[in-house]
């Protein structure tokens, strides 16, 4: 059941952004983005979490996989979802591109995330299964 | 500012197609109009070129060719006869050769009868009063006795008459033209003829008017049956005039009459002209006059009055009423653009004001703070996204000096009020005399419960002339940049985090010896996120920009270097540059401090961070061991390292920071006295 919340198209044509949502399982959810999170595409995330909170879910995974940027403003997302969370509920960011864990480290925020290669390990992370190690 | 929203919106689809109709109604209506004129001047009557002037067979042209008569219509008739000449009783057509000689459209008129008198003066008498009349035959609409229809009434049998129109009708079937025009309007032209004829001073005009070109008209009517290659249009005056004094002719009933007015018509083709055009009943002719003169002319104001004269005025009401509905649409689409226009405007002169709010609250600085030459610049976002960045410079006792850089996350009128809070405050912690880090340490916890839920990057650092050293601290900030050192690359490993992150920062510190001159250059992120085509600006590119351009470095032409490459800037652009001037050739050398707690020392970056300083596999084990015991005894690990000349020295202290604890404040106590 995977829901295509937002498409957005550069003026080349090219699929800018894309972002989707599904449920793996009871309570738990993974947001797929890809393309540039940046100002413009933010507000999407935001909405995603926000519904993803409302439904209930306890176990989050933010799949960053296919994003080939990310600037303050979605970082900021990211950050507020973070600290609104209730207690209780697992967040996990699974991204393994250079360019993106570079973001994440210079900006000091790898210390705020669970950021780990892969979707499974993200999986397992919010599941329970191990312990943060960023 | 550029007219961005000039460009009006396209008229809104009703105007447009409001438009489109009323074109093709006019259209439609002109295209249904056959050409009558090409059809009528080749069948000119040889016969006709011969006839002397009293047989009035003199090929006369047609008056205009928009009268022909097609155009006319329903009032119409007898103009097709002439090249219809087949049927006309009185016999063969006008030949060619008085066709160039008259004009297009010439005169059906002369080609007809020759012999029947009565029945030739009659079908005549009503071509002539056809001609100048027509337009206005509708109009007149009175009913005064005609001679013409005297003459009609005297004609003959009535079966002749009949034959004669049947030929007619025939004849206009053939040419397509309307039906004839009724015996009351051709009383009513004829007798507005008879008027026009009767008046005295078209001589006099004539005498004025005469223009150059009636010499040619006086010789003009003999040699036209020659098929003489004088104008058309000389012909043609010549024709009409002919044609009304025949008409006067026909009234007074004497062949005589004509010759003695022969000479006056010789002058009154030229003054036909200016007659015509003060008569209003031959106002098509002096209509059709002009234009003949030139062709390309002559072709339009045919077709027009033939759409004029053609179109009935319902359908006029209509054109009328879709016109006006298109220029309504226009209008309205017109006035909402500019409306657009407006508004846009008013937006961008928002945005400006919220750049300029953020540049009015930066402080300005002192060109030299010691031996230091300080420059700070800043560039607003271009786009909803300004405002947030901010700087501060200011001398410290000993004379050192403090640099302040940051970035406010969230934009606009939301994020000012927070870089001023962010300014002061760090600025308060430092003029106290807290070293970078320790200060960020402090005001974190303070500042964010007052940023709410923005989060704020910032780099503080202070630079010391005597030792040649710059501390600094960053809270998810990128590292400031030197240039003229043998640099290496900071540790981006372990970076502390931004003030708002509910995470502890101030954890990290560095200080880099600076031996000789240099430029150090702080930054936001905004000038490095700047697009570009290869994508963003990025730190490499940056630091390209800035060692081009070192020996006259500042702030304001580094913000400019960058924006002139940059495609686009989402972000605002701050910077602040140092030129530090003398110096000794010295090794240079950095010391790295990290602060860990329990569960830092559980991540996998402050491995990184051991593995980037430069440490062994074994010296990253033995260090961890020891921070971790030192941990769990304080609660948190200092680690020191030492990087440049030589090998990395580590050392694990425990956390030498106070904790300034924040106290709860209490809701509104009452003080009991």
């Amino acid at each position: 059941m995977q829901a295509v919340r937002d498409n957005q198209t550069d003026l080349s044509g090219t699929i800018a952004f894309v972002i989707g949502q599904r449920e793996i399982a009871h309570d738990t959810s993974v947001i797929s983005v890809e393309g540039d999170l940046d100002l413009a595409s933010a507000p999407d995330l935001k909405w995603a979490l926000g519904d993803m909170q409302a439904a209930g879910a306890r176990h989050v995974v933010v799949d960053l996989s296919r994003v080939t940027f990310i600037d303050s403003t979605a970082l900021g997302v990211l950050v507020g979802a973070q600290r609104a969370l209730d207690p209780g509920i697992r967040l996990a960011i699974a991204c393994s591109d250079e360019n993106v864990l570079r973001i994440f480290e210079l900006t000091g925020l790898d210390c705020m995330f669970e950021i780990v290669p892969t979707l499974e390990q993200a999986l397992e992370f919010v599941h329970g299964s191990t312990t943060a190690a960023g | 500012m550029a007219r961005r929203t000039r460009a009006l919106a396209p008229p809104a689809p009703p105007a447009s197609m409001a438009l489109a109709l009323s074109i093709l109604c006019a259209l439609l209506l002109s295209g249904s109009l056959p050409p009558a004129s090409a059809k009528h001047s080749p069948n000119k009557s040889p016969a006709e070129a011969p006839a002397p002037p009293a047989t009035a067979d003199v090929p006369i042209a047609e008056p205009s060719p928009s009268t022909t008569p097609a155009v006319k219509g329903p009032k119409r008739r007898g103009q097709g006869r002439g090249p219809n000449a087949p049927a006309g009783p009185g016999g063969g057509q006008a030949a060619g050769p008085e066709a160039p000689a008259v004009g297009a459209g010439k005169p059906e008129r002369g080609t007809k009868t020759r012999s029947a008198g009565s029945r030739a003066d009659k079908r005549r008498a009503r071509k002539n009063a056809e001609e100048p009349g027509e337009l206005t035959t509708s109009e007149a609409g009175q009913t005064p006795a005609s001679v013409v229809g005297q003459a009609q009434a005297q004609s003959g049998a009535k079966s002749r008459r009949e034959r004669e129109r049947e030929r007619e009708r025939r004849r206009r079937e053939r040419h397509g033209e309307g039906p004839r025009e009724s015996r009351k309007e051709r009383e009513a032209r004829e007798a507005r003829e008879h008027e026009e004829a009767a008046r005295p001073p078209v001589p006099q005009a004539v005498a004025a008017a005469v223009a150059p070109g009636s010499p040619p008209a006086v010789t003009t009517p003999p040699t036209q049956t020659a098929g003489s290659p004088l104008p058309k249009i000389v012909g043609e005056h010549a024709a009409r005039s002919t044609g009304a004094h025949r008409a006067v002719r026909v009234r007074s009933g004497a062949g005589v009459v004509r010759s003695s007015v022969a000479p006056v018509a010789v002058t009154v083709p030229a003054a036909l002209p200016a007659a015509s055009q003060s008569n209003a009943p031959r106002r098509h002719v002096a209509a059709h006059k002009p234009a003949r003169r030139t062709g390309a002319g002559a072709q339009l104001v045919k077709t027009v009055t033939r759409i004029i004269g053609v179109v009935p005025p319902l359908l006029w009401l209509l054109v009328g009423v879709l016109g006006l509905l298109a220029a309504a649409f226009a209008v309205s689409s017109r006035m909402a653009a500019r409306r657009a226009g407006a508004l846009a405007r008013q937006r961008q002169a928002l945005l400006e004001d919220v750049g300029l709010m953020q540049a009015a609250l930066l402080p300005e600085l002192p060109a030299r703070l010691g031996p230091v030459a300080t420059t700070a610049a800043y560039r607003p976002a271009s786009g909803p996204a300004a405002g947030g960045d901010f700087y501060d410079v200011f001398g410290l006792a000993d004379g050192q000096l403090a640099v302040i850089v940051g970035d406010v996350s969230g934009h606009g009128r939301e994020a000012l009020p927070h870089t001023t809070l962010l300014r002061f405050t760090l600025r308060a912690y430092m003029e106290a005399g807290l070293a970078p880090r320790e200060s960020l340490r402090a005001a974190a916890p303070i500042l964010q419960r007052q940023l709410g839920g923005s989060f704020a990057t910032v780099v503080l650092a202070v630079y010391n002339p005597r030792e040649r050293t710059l501390t600094y601290a960053c809270a998810g900030h990128p590292h400031p940049l030197l240039t003229g050192l043998p640099a290496d690359a900071p540790i981006t490993a372990c970076s502390a985090p931004p003030i708002g992150a509910d995470r502890t920062t101030g954890t990290r510190q560095t200080v880099v010896s600076i031996p000789g001159a240099a430029v150090v250059c702080f930054y936001t992120d905004g000038v490095i996120e700047a697009r570009v085509d290869e994508g963003l600006f990025g730190v490499e590119r940056l630091a390209g920009s800035l060692g081009a351009i070192s020996e006259t470095a500042t702030a304001g032409s580094l913000l400019d270097r960058v924006s002139a490459e940059a495609q686009r800037r989402p972000d605002d652009m701050a910077a602040c540059l140092l030129r530090i001037e003398g110096g000794s050739e010295r090794p240079a050398i950095m010391t790295e401090e990290l602060e860990l707690d329990h569960a830092e020392l559980g991540r996998r970056r402050v491995r990184r961070f051991l593995t980037a300083a430069g440490l062994g596999e074994l010296e990253i084990e033995q260090t961890l061991d020891s921070a971790r015991r030192m941990a769990e005894a304080h609660g948190s690990a200092l680690l020191n390292l030492r990087l440049g000349d030589g090998p990395p020295e580590v050392s694990v202290t425990h956390d030498n920071v106070a904790p300034l604890r924040v106290r709860s404040i209490a809701r509104s106590q009452e003080v009991a006295l």
